[in-house]
C-alpha cells in the first residue's frame, strides 16, 4: 500500500526512511513535502548533523491518508545539549501523539 | 617389400591407429576432466565494499538520461518471436522523437530509457542493447534475429567432443549453450562491460530461481546477496540463465558464498519487513526470499532457470521499483520522494501468443502433450495480465489520492482560506503495453497469424521483419502512447508506421 508520511523537523534535513535517503522533509519555501511510503514498520531518521532525537525511530506506518499524512516527529537539540522535548509518530486527525 | 617388411609396417600401422585411438580418448577424458564453466567469484570488499561498486543504477551517469523522465521498458520471453518484438519495439521508441520545447531539437525517446527489464528471449535484446546501443541497430537483426540459434545449439550437443564435457557433472547444456551465446553474439563481454560503460539504461535480466520460485536478477544488488562479484561473469551466461527453458536447456547455477564474511549486513528494510508479516504480507514475503540467500538454510548453490517461469513479461522486478521505496536500486518511487521523477513511462513489448485448443469440441480428455503445454503456460499467462493491472491500479490509486488533495485544497480555499499540510509531487504516470491483442480486428488473419507463432530460436527472416513491422506499428499508434507523448511536447505527431501488405500476405498466406 502506499502510504503518506510527513517528518517534521525545524531545519531542512534528508528523511532516512531505513537507511534510505528519501529526499528533504520541506521545500525551500519550508512547505512539509510529503514522502510515500511502504506500509510496514519503518526506521526513520535524518541525515546529517546528528543535533536532533530520538536518534532513530521505529513507527508502524499504516492506514495513512493523502489528505491528513501520518507525521513523524523529531525535535531539533539545542547547543547547549538540551532537549526541548519527545518526538514521535502519528495520524493528525487521530489519538497518535504527534508533537506538530 | 618384402614379407617382413609388410608385416612390420602393418603392426607399425595398427600400432599407430591404436596410439591414435588412445590418444584421442585420452583428449576425451581430459575435456571431460577440464570441462567445466567459470564459476561466479567471491565479491571481496578490498574492490568494493558491499552495496557500492558493481552494476547498480546509481554507478550509472545521469547526464544525458536524467531521472525527470523516467521511462522503463519490459521485454517478455517468447523465443526469437519475442527478440525481434522487442527488437521492433525499440524502433518505434528510436522513431518517436519530441520537442522539449519549440526551440530544442528533436530528441528520441529511446535516448530517454532509463531501465530495461527482461525475461528469455527478450533477454537477447536487451543486453545487445545495453552492450553495443551503437551498433545495435546495424548488426543486431543479422546477428542474432536471423540466426539458426536453436539448430546451432542442436549442432552443438550433439557434436562427438561435446558429448565428454556434457558427461561432466561440472559442464551440463546450459553452459554450452552459454559459451556459443558468449562466442558468436556477445563477443566475450562481461558485466564489467556495463559497469566501464556508466551508460542508462540499466540492464535488468532476469532469470528464475527454482527453490523460492521467484524472480533472480543479474545485478549487483543481487549478487550482494550471495557475496559474489556480478562483474567478471559473462553477458551470456545472464541471458543464458534467462532463456533457461525447462527440459530444453538444464538450469544454470551459481555459486552461494554462504561461509564467506564478505561484508554484508542485512538491509534495514528486511529487518523491518521480516518483523511485519501481517502488516505488510507481500512486503514480507519479499525480504523472506532475499534473506534465504544469506541464513542458515545453507544454499550453497543457485539454480536458475528461464526468467519467464516467474515472470513471463519482464514486470515483476519495475512492479517493485515503482511501487516500493526500498528494496530495488533503482526504487521509482524513492525517486519521486527525492523530487528527482517528473514523469514515468513504462512501456512493455509482450509477444504472448494464444493457443486455440481443439479439447473444446471433443469429449475425449486432453492427452498428455496438451496438458502439459497448458501447465507450462497457462497459468503464468494469467499472472502476467496481473502484473500489468497491478502497475495500471497502482498508477491509478496514486493520481486519485493525488486528484483528492487537490480538490480538497480547491475546497478548503475557498471555505476558510486555508492549506492542507504538506505537498505531494504530481508525477506524470502513464502505462503502455503493446501486444499481439493490440493488431485491430480489420487484421484479424494478422493477429491470428501472429498469435500462432511458435516459440523457438529460429524463424525464417521474413516473419522476423514483419514481428519487427508490428512491434513499431502497435506503439505508434498505441493511443495510451500517444497520450504519453503527448505530455512530453503538446499536439505530438507519431511518425509513419504502414505495415508492408507484401510481407504480411507471404508470412500470412490465406
Amino acid at each position: 500500500m502506499n502510504e503518506f508520511v510527513i517528518v517534521k523537523f525545524a531545519d531542512r534535513r534528508v528523511v532516512l526512511v531505513d537507511d534510505v535517503p528519501q529526499g528533504y522533509n520541506k521545500d525551500e519555501s519550508g512547505k512539509d513535502l510529503i514522502k510515500e511510503l511502504d506500509t510496514g514498520n519503518r526506521k526513520f531518521a535524518l541525515e546529517g548533523e546528528n543535533n536532533y532525537t530520538p536518534s532513530e525511530q521505529w513507527v508502524e506506518v499504516k492506514d495513512t491518508d493523502p489528505i491528513d499524512p501520518m507525521k513523524v516527529v523529531f525535535q531539533k537539540v539545542s547547543d547547549d545539549g538540551d532537549d526541548p522535548g519527545n518526538g514521535g509518530a502519528g495520524n493528525g486527525n487521530g489519538p497518535g501523539n504527534g508533537n506538530v | 617389400m618384402t614379407r617382413a617388411m609388410v608385416g612390420q609396417a602393418m603392426a607399425m600401422g595398427r600400432a599407430m591407429a591404436m596410439f591414435r585411438g588412445l590418444a584421442a580418448l585420452a583428449a576425451a577424458l581430459l575435456l571431460a576432466g577440464c570441462a567445466g564453466y567459470t564459476v561466479n567469484p567471491k565479491l571481496t570488499t578490498e574492490k568494493y565494499g558491499v552495496g557500492k561498486g558493481g552494476y547498480r543504477y546509481e554507478n550509472l551517469s545521469k547526464v544525458e538520461n536524467t531521472d525527470a523522465l523516467f521511462v522503463v521498458l519490459a521485454f517478455s520471453g517468447g523465443g526469437t518471436r519475442a527478440a525481434a518484438f522487442s527488437y521492433g519495439l525499440m524502433e518505434g521508441l528510436r522513431d518517436a522523437t519530441y520537442k522539449k520545447d519549440p526551440a530544442a531539437d528533436p530528441r528520441s525517446l529511446l535516448a530517454d530509457v532509463d531501465v530495461i527489464s527482461s525475461v528469455s528471449g527478450g533477454s537477447f535484446t536487451a543486453a545487445y542493447y545495453g552492450l553495443f546501443p551503437d551498433r545495435f541497430f546495424e548488426d543486431f537483426e543479422p546477428r542474432v534475429l536471423d540466426r539458426d540459434i536453436q539448430g546451432d545449439l542442436i549442432g552443438l550437443a550433439l557434436s562427438p567432443p561435446n558429448w565428454f564435457r556434457l558427461a561432466s557433472p561440472a559442464f551440463d547444456r546450459i553452459d554450452l549453450a552459454a559459451e556459443y551465446y558468449d562466442r558468436e553474439i556477445f563477443d566475450q563481454k562481461t558485466f564489467q562491460a556495463l559497469v566501464d560503460g556508466k551508460r542508462k539504461p540499466y540492464i535488468v535480466l532476469n532469470a528464475t530461481d527454482m527453490t523460492l520460485g521467484r524472480r533472480f536478477e543479474f545485478t549487483q544488488e543481487q549478487f550482494d546477496f550471495l557475496c559474489s562479484d556480478l562483474s567478471p561473469v559473462t553477458i551470456a551466461r545472464a541471458v543464458a540463465a534467462s532463456s533457461a527453458f525447462p527440459g530444453l536447456l538444464s538450469p544454470l547455477t551459481l555459486k552461494n558464498y554462504v561461509d564467506v564474511k564478505c561484508g554484508f549486513k542485512m538491509p534495514t528494510w528486511i529487518e523491518g519487513a521480516l518483523k511485519s508479516k501481517a502488516l505488510a504480507a507481500r512486503r514480507y514475503v519479499r525480504a523472506r526470499d532475499l534473506w534465504t540467500y544469506r541464513s542458515d538454510e545453507k544454499r550453497q548453490w543457485i539454480h536458475l532457470l528461464d526468467g519467464g517461469l516467474s515472470d513471463n513479461i519482464g514486470l515483476r522486478g519495475p512492479f517493485v521499483a515503482l511501487t516500493s521505496d526500498t528494496g530495488s536500486s533503482w526504487s521509482v518511487k524513492q525517486r519521486i520522494n527525492q523530487g528527482n521523477v517528473e514523469r514515468v513511462m513504462v512501456i512493455t513489448a509482450n509477444a504472448k501468443t494464444k493457443s486455440r485448443p481443439k479439447w473444446d469440441q471433443e469429449q475425449a480428455a486432453p492427452g498428455l502433450f496438451d496438458v502439459l503445454g497448458f501447465v507450462s503456460t497457462g497459468p503464468m499467462d494469467n499472472f502476467s495480465f496481473d502484473t500489468v493491472q497491478l502497475i495500471t491500479n497502482a498508477f491509478e490509486q496514486r493520481q486519485q489520492a493525488w486528484k483528492a488533495r487537490q480538490s480538497c485544497r480547491r475546497m478548503l480555499k475557498k471555505q476558510c482560506g486555508g492549506d492542507l499540510p504538506g505537498k505531494l509531487a504530481p508525477v506524470a504516470l502513464r502505462a503502455v503495453e503493446i501486444s499481439f491483442d493490440g493488431i485491430a480486428d480489420h487484421r484479424l488473419r494478422l493477429r491470428l497469424c501472429m498469435e500462432a507463432l511458435p516459440t523457438n530460436f529460429s524463424l525464417p527472416a521474413q516473419t522476423v521483419d514483419l514481428l519487427r513491422q508490428v512491434a513499431r506499428h502497435l506503439l505508434l499508434t498505441s493511443p495510451k502512447f500517444h497520450d504519453a507523448m503527448n505530455d512530453l511536447e503538446a499536439g505530438w505527431e507519431p511518425p509513419e508506421s504502414a505495415m508492408d501488405p507484401d510481407l504480411i500476405a507471404a508470412v500470412c498466406p490465406r
